[in-house]
Formats: structure tokens, sequence, C-alpha cells
């Protein structure tokens, strides 16, 4: 496979899966999101009791508190009923949202045709993700895979469109850097991810993106890739929150980081685990006020069923709802909030110019 | 005054005085039967706890559904209470909330977990009659859930100096919250122990919120006291500004600073949403959860035993009346 021949001059514009829109026409964000997904583990790497005849249960009352302390189930891991998720949306709408970045990606059921379906009927911007999640859901092939045919495959998302659909990917992520150490794949697919954002200008998010000090090696392969730190966006920061010592660091090389399970319905190694949101909501009051404001960004990161509504969960809309305000509590000015929620996802999806790879 | 049964020595149960060390894990401040929402404003007309509206009731939306307990509803809870090891419960319902002692009594009949019944309104008489008469022949174990109580107020004085009177004559356990200052509560625990309450069967509830002082805890634990974590099993919310991480290291901070004994542990389940049934962590949670939690960071089974087992077992044993 060989990377197109043209790739687009995107420079200034977010693209949503509907096309090309002005970074000042988003709204109100919320940057890590699942719409469609299928994360059922694959057959080469299941979980204890996956194949147990209670994982295959429709996910209900009478199996919801095991499944919120993370007994496998196999409806839990999927979102596939259009008009259920379009409900679950339509409160992020209501509660004054105006864009969902949808980070799932190859391997975990992305649905670009569904994708564009919702942004027409819900009316919200949608940006699709692209590249590849973590380890467990890799391709089988993925050791043989160079980092050039990598790149061409997210190249080919964003300039042409995903699985013959047409429909553009519009970030590289949720980008998979989560092992401890990072293995060869993972570290592959970082610099491919930073070389297809270098060519075309996409923004890149990450899965993690290196366990502790290795997140300095993740945005090292990326400055080698000649990708612009605002266009880096370091999912699954919540525990920066209580090391605000570390947030400053990851901070000084300018990417934005990512607060973005909140509201958690449960844990498969128990509630204890969990990182209370109030402490995540204290951490970011204390960066906005040592000035780190426009460079935070939020999510649910909604990908269970449990975290629907529908099944007892908080849904698209508890940051409009119940985080915003309690940030307003903890004396977060409105400003810095619009920051967070409009002008860091508009200027962290705005696509750099395109430039040829370095590699 | 009327001579009392002696008691001392013994735990009572809904089934009758037990030997202390019969009742093996305890959780010590649940509710297995009530009806909280005759006192609560409710939002609305009652409507059935669907899964679609737990998400709502899990920050704190009252509804008149999710606020009252029945014995079908907790049965299958308490039984996985026991299937984990759970032997003993404490149950907090005072009567205005729908105490019901006769449906205690069955639940602890068909499950084999020990309920340890609470006493909480009115007079020294009142509470003394519970504890030594009971209802239908079922008699509390303990006085309380009491308060938060505001001594500044005749009434709450009142109640207070009725506690400490029926305990002194009964030698029974008590519960009370804590007052809303440290003062309120040192003064609190004052009047309680000259009113001849003995402090090694005070406990205090609702310390969750002091999970981030742990000098303010070591202070309680100082006078004798037991502080009583009764929150567990929360869900990060915004809401939640003490989260279950937190009072397990508060635990484990008091623990080496040698107040391991004054500690009691016990989840929150005071509303459907808390049962398992509903999706939530159930009676079991401290053995299911925070144990494993306490393990993790490194603490022995002696500790663990003295926290789940022989704190509450010491708590709930009844010392000598002084009538």
């Amino acid at each position: 496979m060989t990377a197109p021949q043209t790739i687009p001059d995107l420079n200034g514009q977010v693209l949503t899966v509907t096309g090309p829109v002005d970074p000042s026409t988003l709204g109100a964000t919320t940057m890590h999101e699942h719409l469609f997904l299928d994360l059922r583990r694959p057959p080469q790497s299941l979980r204890p009791g996956e194949n147990e005849p209670q994982a295959r249960e429709p996910l209900t009352m009478a199996n919801l508190a095991r499944t919120r302390h993370g007994a496998v189930n196999a409806d839990n891991d999927v979102f596939d009923d259009f008009g259920m998720m379009l409900a679950e949306v339509d409160e992020f709408r209501r509660a004054g949202g105006g864009t969902i970045v949808e980070v799932t990606n190859l391997g975990i059921g992305r649905d670009p045709a569904s994708l564009h379906r919702m942004a027409r009927e819900s009316g919200l911007n949608i940006v699709m993700g692209a590249g590849w999640y973590t380890p467990t859901f890799h391709p089988l092939d993925m050791d043989e895979r160079t980092v050039d045919d990598l790149t061409d495959v997210i190249v080919r998302d964003i300039v042409e469109g995903a699985d013959g659909t047409g429909v553009r990917a519009g970030i590289i992520g949720e980008v998979g850097a989560e092992t401890d150490p990072l293995t060869s794949a993972e570290l592959r697919s970082v610099r491919a991810s930073g070389r297809a954002s270098r060519i075309t200008g996409a923004p890149i998010s990450f899965h993690v993106g290196g366990v502790g000090e290795e997140k300095f090696a993740v945005l090292d392969i990326l400055d080698e890739e000649g990708v612009d730190p605002s266009n880096v966006v370091m999912g699954h920061a919540g525990t920066m929150a209580v090391d605000l010592a570390f947030a400053r660091r990851i901070l000084a090389r300018g990417v934005f980081i990512e607060f973005d399970f909140v509201a958690s319905p449960g844990s498969p190694w128990g509630h204890l685990v969990l990182l209370g949101d109030h402490k995540v909501a204290r951490g970011i009051a204390d960066l906005v006020e040592e000035g780190y404001a426009g460079q935070i960004v939020l999510g649910h990161d909604v990908c269970q069923k449990i975290q629907l509504k529908r099944y007892g969960g908080q849904g698209y809309s508890y940051i409009p709802d119940h985080f915003l305000p309690a940030l307003r509590r903890l004396g977060v000015a409105d400003e810095a909030i619009h920051a967070i929620m409009v002008d860091n996802p508009a200027r962290a999806l705005t696509f750099a110019a395109p430039a040829p790879s370095r590699g | 005054m009327t001579s009392l049964p002696n008691g001392a020595g013994r735990v009572m149960t809904v089934a009758g005085p037990t030997d202390p060390e019969a009742l093996g894990h305890t959780v010590t401040s649940v509710h297995l039967v009530n009806a909280v929402h005759l006192v609560n404003d409710l939002n609305g007309a009652p409507a059935p706890l669907t899964m679609d509206r737990l998400g709502a009731l899990a920050l704190d939306s009252p509804d008149e559904a999710d606020l009252r307990l029945s014995a079908e509803d907790v049965r299958a809870d308490l039984a996985d209470f026991a299937e984990r090891g759970g032997g003993a419960v404490v149950e907090v319902t005072g009567t205005d909330l729908g105490r019901r002692a006769p449906e205690l009594a069955r639940l602890s009949r068909e499950t084999g977990v020990a309920v340890v019944m609470g006493s909480a309104s009115g007079t020294a008489e009142e509470l003394v009659r519970d504890l030594t008469e009971g209802v239908d022949g079922v008699r509390a174990g303990l006085i309380g859930k009491i308060g938060p109580l505001d001594l500044d107020q005749a009434a709450d004085r009142a109640v207070a100096l009725a506690v400490a009177d029926a305990a002194r004559r009964t030698g029974a356990p008590v519960l009370v919250e804590r007052a809303a200052t440290a003062a309120a509560t040192h003064t609190l625990i004052d009047l309680l122990t000259e009113g001849g309450a003995d402090p090694g069967r005070i406990a205090v509830g609702h310390c969750d919120g002091l999970a981030a002082d742990v000098d303010a805890l070591a202070e309680l634990a100082g006078r004798g006291v037991f502080v009583q974590f009764d929150e567990l099993g929360r869900l990060p919310t915004v809401y939640r500004e003490v989260d279950d991480q937190d009072v397990a290291a508060a635990v484990l901070a008091l623990a080496g600073r040698g107040h391991a004994e004054r500690i009691l542990l016990s989840p929150r389940v005071s509303q459907k949403i808390g049962l398992k049934g509903y999706g939530g962590v159930g009676y079991g949670f401290v053995a299911q959860q925070f144990v494993p939690f306490l393990q993790f960071q490194g603490t022995d089974d002696a500790l663990l035993r003295t926290l789940t087992a022989a704190n509450p077992s010491r708590w709930l044993t009844f010392t000598e009346a002084r009538g």
C-alpha cells in the first residue's frame, strides 16, 4: 500500500464526519467518547469468564451490580443500537453540547456510516478516530507491519475515508499506548500516528500515551516526527489531577491533558481503585489557578453500556450538568470553563498544514 | 427502678442474647427494612425504579420507590452477605423511619445472618424497655443511631442525657453520629460518658467525612470510642468529596497510630440503589471489595480480623448494667 499522492490542505479547519468545518463553529466539545463500539475481546485475548453463560446474558438490573464490578458481559461491551445511542447523545445536545470526538478506531468496532448518520440526525458535529487501540485489539499481523505501512492506513482514513464509506477520520486515536514498558507494536503505532499527523495535519489523541515517565518517550517520538504539540491530547490523565508536579512536566511540552473517565460506574478492580471525581475537579481547579486553563480538555469516555443513562449511568451529559458546576463551585471562572469546553477542543482539533514525512 | 436482666458479656441480637465470638464479620450500620421516604422531601410522583433512573438517583435525587426497603427487597442481598462470610449486621432504622422488629427477626432466621437492632427514639425509659423487653419479644441490641445532635438545643441535649442514662442502666452499646464540629462531638462524648455510658461501647458514626483529617480521627479514637466509617461503597461523582480510597488510607493511618481497635466499617445500604439487585454494592461490600483493597495495600490478616470482626463484636458486647 502506498500513501495517496495528493494530501488535501485542511490547515485551519476541523474535519468532521460530514466534512471540514470552521473551528469556531464547534461549540462545547467532549473530547473522548464512543458512540458505536465493540469491545468484546478477540479470541486470542479472552478475559476470565468471557465464555461463561452468564457473560452472554443481556445486561439488565439483575446483572448490573456484578457488571459494574467488572464481571464480563458481552452486551455491556457493544454499542450498536442507533436509536438508543441517538437518545443518549441527544442529552449532550440538550445540555448545550455542540461536538463529540468519537475516538473509536481500528479493531474496536468503528462504524463510519453510523457516525455519519448520527451527525445528521443529532445535529451535532462528530469527529471520527483512526489508528490502533491497545495491543489486545491489534490485528494478528501487527508485529509484521512497518511504520510506513501503518502510516499509510491512517493517512487513507483521513484523506479518502474509512472502509470505503468516504467518511473521513478527523483525529488519530485513541492511540493505544498503555503497556509498561511499551511494546514494539505500540511504539510503531505511536510513531505511525505521529508520521500520519505530520503528513495530513491531523490531531492525535492518546489512550494513556505511555505509563509514567514513558509519556516523555512518546512525546519525543512525536517531536521526531514533527507533530505540533498543540495537536496532541494526552488522554486518561486522571491521576495527573493528584500529581500536579507530573502534570506540569507534561504541560511544559505544550500538549493538552485530558480528564476523561468521570462518573465511572465501577471497575473490574473494585470501586476503590477509581479516582474520585472530586479529586479530578480539585486538580483541574488548581491547574487553572496556575494558568494552565488553555491546555485542559474533558470527556466522559463512555465505553460500556453501564455508563449510558439507559443502563443506570450518567451518559454524555454529566460534564455539562454536574462536573462543570462542580468546577465553578471550586472557583473556576466561566472564562476558563469556556477555554476547557470550547476554545481548547477547537484548537486541538484544528488541522495543521500538511507536510512531507521526515521519515 | 426495675431490676434489669443482666446481659453483660453478651450481644443482643433479634434472636436473643448470643456469644460475641459467634458474630464473625459484622457490618455496623445498615438498613434492612425502612421507609425513609416518610421523612424526605421528594421530587414528583412515585415511579417504578427502572434501570434508566439509577443514574439520577445516584446523584442524590430523592425518590419514593428508592427510599424504602422491604424484607423481600433485601433478602437476596443478605444471603449474598452470608455467602461472602458475613455473620452479622447492625440495623439502625429508627422507629420513625419504619423499623419492623418482627421482620428483622424473620430475615435473620431465613438467612442465618445475626441482626442487631437499634433503638433510637424516646425517653431513657423507652430506650431501656426496647433493650430489655423489646417489641413482640424482639429486643434492641444497641442505642442508636442517634443524631447528629446539637447540644445547644434543649431537645437534643435531653436525647443525649436519655441515651447516657439508658446506656448506664443496660450496659448497651451506643451509636451516635458525628456532630457538626469536632468540639461538639467531643462535648457529646463528654456528656455521654459523664452520664454513665462506657466510652468503649460508644461508636461515633459518619466519620467518613474526616478521612482526610487523621489527627481529628485519632483524637476521637484516643477518647476510647470507636470511629465508624459507614458510607463505604461510593461511586465517584463530584458530589462525593471523600472516596473509599481516602477511608482506606485513614483506616491504615489510624492503625499505624495504634488505634486499630477503635475502627468500625460499614457499607452504606439505606435505599434500594445500595442493593445489588439495583446495581449497588450490597451488605457484602466490605468483604467483597474493601478488604481486598486493604490487602492490596499490605494489610495483614490479624488487622483485617480486628477491623471486620473483633471490633464490632467488642463494641456490641453489653457491659455490666449500673442501675
